[in-house]
């Protein structure tokens, strides 16, 4: 057994069972380190955020003579005018702003990758049980969905095996969920028993 | 007893799960572990890239909730970059990526040389506007790195025009901006891959079966099997055991409370209309 003598990982163990001790009842100890967690983590956020945007805005604006960048600091400071009531109608100028950028971005790429190139890659070749598999099961899925139909007979039944496909792909869905959760606790033990205690 | 089945303390469940997890990782079985395809595609692109004439772009999109999924895999990875001597451009769309990019530079030691085998740009702000700055112009989007040196003048960054000059893009992550992302930004044709968690798992197969993610890092057990390719054992391999036996216990649950509820269900006298 090979204790840590850094202060931070004695702080980091105590504070991990401290917040495992929520398993069992919600006390005081849980809400310290809750708070210390969600206080540590904004203050981190704050300062990263704080040096990109003094390294990426003010110091070209002000240094490198990158004057361009003065409209979208502009309307930066501008979305902090919704903290004032009577010009907080200013702000929806640069959120305008940015859910158009949002967009505009985005839209392409969502057409071409999100939606043709599946599309495409559904029309596979149905030469393989892989194959037919996937095909069925895109298909009735889909089939699952399209309501201009009324769904009886052999269109009630097709929509059935989108449904048990769907159920497959949860409870796929569910034990990935397991197994990325059990990921996490073994990350937690690793640290409890071998950063500190040094067990492991 | 069967309505206990159906409804086990959860404190139980999670001491059981505890110990299950405890002993493996103590002392270690030694489950073998077979090598899925997507790992192994990720670890041929490496495998395949050019020390003299190839650079990858290595993206640290993870935070710290789901390090312990991730953060082996881009250990294992790094190892297999620097082993093999391709320069290794290191960015970030998530502020805590930078400290991890920091981490793994700073446990490579002296295999790399800062500036000229590895970078850490550092972090750039704005989710998928980031990204496409960055797609845009990948040398001028950082005018200072991660440590304060000026990007232009670091070698590494030297034939660094476009994203094209990136041979291959490996994108860790657990969340936004993530795979989605890279693909609606990234030009046609680029190799590009992602490591990322168990969870998301299920939504990023589609991608990887239409050819458009090269590749694919599953998890903690991806990290696991790209240690076997490397044959470096590390924080993955170290954790197998111990992830087979929870699933073991949470599986013996299942069934358990299944047949529970089964049995309780004839016993009643069939379910009710």
């Amino acid at each position: 057994m090979n204790v840590s003598t850094d202060p931070w990982v004695w702080f980091m163990g105590i504070g991990m069972l401290a917040l495992f001790s929520f398993i069992f009842k919600e006390n005081q100890a849980y809400r310290l380190f809750e708070h210390i967690y969600v206080g540590a983590a904004a203050g981190y956020a704050v300062v990263i955020n704080y040096g990109n945007i003094v390294d990426r805005a003010f110091v070209p604006l002000l240094q490198d003579g990158q004057f361009n960048l003065i409209f979208p600091v502009i309307l930066g400071l501008l979305l902090y005018t919704r903290f004032i009531k009577p010009i907080a109608w200013i702000s929806r100028w640069p959120m305008s702003f940015l859910l158009g950028i949002g967009v505009g971005i985005s839209v392409f790429g969502t057409l071409n990758s999100m939606l043709l190139a599946q599309t495409k890659a559904a029309m596979m070749p149905l030469n393989s049980i892989n194959n037919v598999i996937m095909f069925v099961g895109v298909l009735s899925v889909v089939f699952y969905f399209f309501f201009a139909v009324e769904q009886k007979g052999a269109a009630k039944q097709f929509s059935r095996v989108g449904r048990y496909v769907m159920m497959i792909t949860f409870g796929v869905a569910f034990g990935n969920v397991v197994m990325g959760r059990v990921s996490l606790l073994l990350g937690c033990i690793s640290q409890l028993f071998g950063d500190w205690l040094g067990i492991i | 007893m069967l309505e206990r089945l159906q409804n086990v303390d959860r404190r139980i469940i999670y001491v059981l799960l505890f110990i299950v997890c405890f002993i493996p990782m103590a002392n270690p079985i030694g489950i073998p572990l077979e090598v899925n395809e997507t790992t192994q595609m990720v670890y041929d692109i490496v495998e395949g890239l050019n020390p003299s004439s190839d650079k990858v772009l290595f993206v640290m999109d993870y935070s710290v909730g789901g390090s312990a999924d991730v953060h082996p895999q881009a250990v294992a990875v790094a190892k297999h970059l620097a082993k093999r001597g391709i320069p290794t451009v290191m960015v970030a769309f998530v502020n805590d990526g930078t400290m991890f990019a920091e981490q793994i530079i700073t446990s490579l030691g002296d295999q790399v040389v800062y500036g000229t085998d590895v970078i850490n740009l550092g972090y750039m702000a704005g989710m998928e506007t980031a990204v496409k700055a960055f797609v845009e112009a990948p040398k001028t989007a950082f005018n200072v790195d991660f440590r304060g040196n000026s990007v232009a003048s670091q070698p590494i960054m030297a034939n660094v025009s476009s994203i094209r000059d990136f041979s291959f893009i490996i994108d860790f992550q657990t969340g936004q901006p993530g795979y989605q992302d890279f693909l609606r930004q990234l030009p046609p044709g680029m190799s590009y891959a992602a490591g990322i968690v168990t969870v998301s798992v299920p939504n990023v197969m589609p991608y990887l079966n239409s050819g458009q993610l090269s590749g694919l890092l599953q998890g903690l057990r991806g990290a696991a099997e790209y240690e076997v390719l490397l044959r470096e054992p590390g924080e993955g391999s170290a954790r197998m055991d111990a992830q087979s036996m929870a699933h073991v216990v949470i599986i013996a649950f299942i069934l358990i409370g299944n047949a529970a509820y089964f049995l309780s269900r004839n016993k009643a006298g069939g379910p009710k209309a």
